[in-house]
């Protein structure tokens, strides 16, 4: 029996003395793809930041593939596609800068490049169409834009899981088809998928399940048709879609 | 040629290399510091040094050996009050500067003939009395901290993009916030005999603004402030010896010269390309 990829047990995290994780249990096994939903300020950006042991547990434990974070050491099957673009002190960087660095777990110090790398940034660029972009800065995309450089770092990585936070927030209709048709070439594949989202929208036909976090407890968790009423209750009129 | 002209002096060809070597040096790691929003962390590394300095005198020993470590220990005091984040990193820093300038005026004090006098060749540079033994100290120092580069250049440029995303790649961050603070601490070292404690942080950083504006790449942005610095460096120098001002000044607002030249020419790259 292998081991699961994340398994979370009695799960509590306290950020500024608040707790945002009131004893969370999940586990997510290879091949599922799992859509984390809630109402905003729901903890769901820091459940799946503590299944990569970002964030430190309060109480409770988290494993990555059967050892702690701490203790994990095959970080190539891990794939994080952080909320957004982090702008630093300024300095640019092209798009494949950005893109070539998810390949950083794979690669062996003073040795350059190699042929696999570079096919695997070419092939990333490519899936999330920005292949024409490669030698712009990314502060000169749009949100929609970065976020697909984001994930393009994390598919040129070439994990087995993507754990992906809100990639769909603030995106535009053509990035959020986009994104779909990834994730459906990579579920395909058999690769494990947790992300965050607001509501499923183009991605509903991949997710194989559904969690629902409210107040830093899940309170529903099963297929994906749970999502229908728990979306009603929790957006009554929010939409992403123009 | 002008810069010909000054290698017939001993002196000049010593101070050129060490300006050279520290032009090239300083806007490299300043590359990365600046990405990582610590642009001042040079400032706070020199004023430590300073410390150091005195205590060389104080202690008989070479103040250049005694300015890395010290500068080192800084270095390392910044980035473990960073990481924690309890007290913001500027307050931090704060503390350092001060802390830095009071222990190396009340140690010279304490040193045997020392006086506030003794401090101001490194606080503003003396590059013309720059000895053969300072030239291969210079030499290596560079090599140490190219090579630290070139060997961790792409863990560092994951670091200072997102060091969350560097952990989720199963980076050291801690061993590497700290190497980048160590290399800054080094550089700073280096720098100081060419351009003054008060200074090294300009060549850490002006160089690296000049090339944010027209560059648009990392890497882009890294060489264009290598250029900026060298260009500043043995221009400031040579401009220093013909119209006998200081060269560490001079270097510097060559320097920022070029800051403003790379901000308009930026501006026009800029319109062009849309």
């Amino acid at each position: 029996m292998s081991d699961p990829v994340f398994r979370l047990s009695e799960g509590k995290v306290t950020l500024g003395g608040r707790p945002v994780l009131r004893g969370v249990d999940l586990v997510v096994g290879p091949g599922e793809v799992v859509a984390v939903l809630g109402p905003n300020g729901s903890g769901k950006s820091t459940l799946v930041r503590t299944l990569l042991g970002l964030v430190p547990l309060a109480s409770g434990s988290v494993e990555i593939y059967g050892r702690t974070p701490q203790r994990f050491r095959d970080w190539r099957r891990i794939g994080y596609v952080p909320q957004r673009l982090t702008a630093g002190g300024g300095v640019p960087a092209t798009v494949r800068e950005v893109v070539a660095s998810g390949r950083i777990a794979r690669q062996r110090r003073f040795l350059p490049a190699s042929a696999a790398d570079r096919a695997a940034v070419r092939d990333a660029l490519a899936e999330v169409e920005l292949a024409d972009r490669a030698g712009d800065p990314v502060q000169h995309l749009s949100g929609g834009q970065q976020q697909r450089v984001l994930i393009a770092r994390a598919l040129a990585g070439q994990p087995d899981t993507y754990v992906m936070d809100e990639p769909t927030a603030g995106v535009d209709a053509a990035s959020q088809q986009a994104l779909a048709a990834s994730m459906r070439r990579v579920a395909g594949e058999g690769k494990t998928v947790v992300l965050v989202a607001h509501e499923l929208g183009p991605l509903a036909p991949v997710i194989t399940r559904v969690v629902v976090l409210t107040d830093g407890e899940i309170v529903k968790d099963g297929p994906p048709s749970i999502a229908d009423t728990s979306q009603e209750h929790c957006h009554p009129h929010e939409s992403v879609w123009p | 040629m002008a810069v010909i002209e000054l290698l017939q002096y001993d002196f000049m060809r010593r101070a050129l290399i060490a300006a050279l070597l520290v032009g090239l040096v300083a806007p490299t790691v300043g590359t990365f510091i600046v990405q990582r929003k610590l642009a001042l962390l040079g400032d706070g590394i020199g004023h430590v040094a300073l410390t150091g300095v005195a205590l060389g005198f104080l202690t008989g020993t070479a103040p250049v050996l005694t300015a890395v470590v010290v500068a080192i220990l800084g270095a390392v005091a910044i980035e473990i009050v960073r990481s924690r984040g309890r007290t913001s990193g500027d307050v931090a820093l704060a503390l350092l500067f001060y802390g830095g300038i009071a222990g190396g005026v009340l140690l010279i004090g304490l040193a045997p003939g020392g006086s506030n006098a003794t401090l101001l060749g490194y606080l503003f540079g003396s590059v013309s009395s720059v000895s053969v033994q300072d030239v291969v100290v210079v030499a290596v120092l560079t090599a140490v901290v190219l090579g630290v580069v070139a060997a961790f250049g792409r863990e560092l440029f994951v670091l200072c993009q997102d060091e969350e995303v560097a952990r989720t790649y199963g980076l050291p961050v801690r061993f590497l916030s700290l190497l980048i603070a160590v290399t800054a601490a080094v550089t700073v070292v280096i720098a100081m005999r060419v351009v003054g404690l008060l200074l090294v942080s300009a060549l850490m950083v002006v160089p690296v603004a000049a090339g944010q504006q027209v560059a648009r790449s990392f890497r882009g942005t890294m060489l264009v402030a290598m250029g900026v610095g060298v260009f500043a460096a043995v221009g400031g120098l040579t401009t220093a010896f013909q119209a006998d001002v200081a060269p560490g000044a001079a270097i510097v607002l060559i320097a920022l010269g070029l800051f403003a030249i790379a901000l308009v020419a930026g501006r026009f790259l800029r319109r062009r390309s849309l």
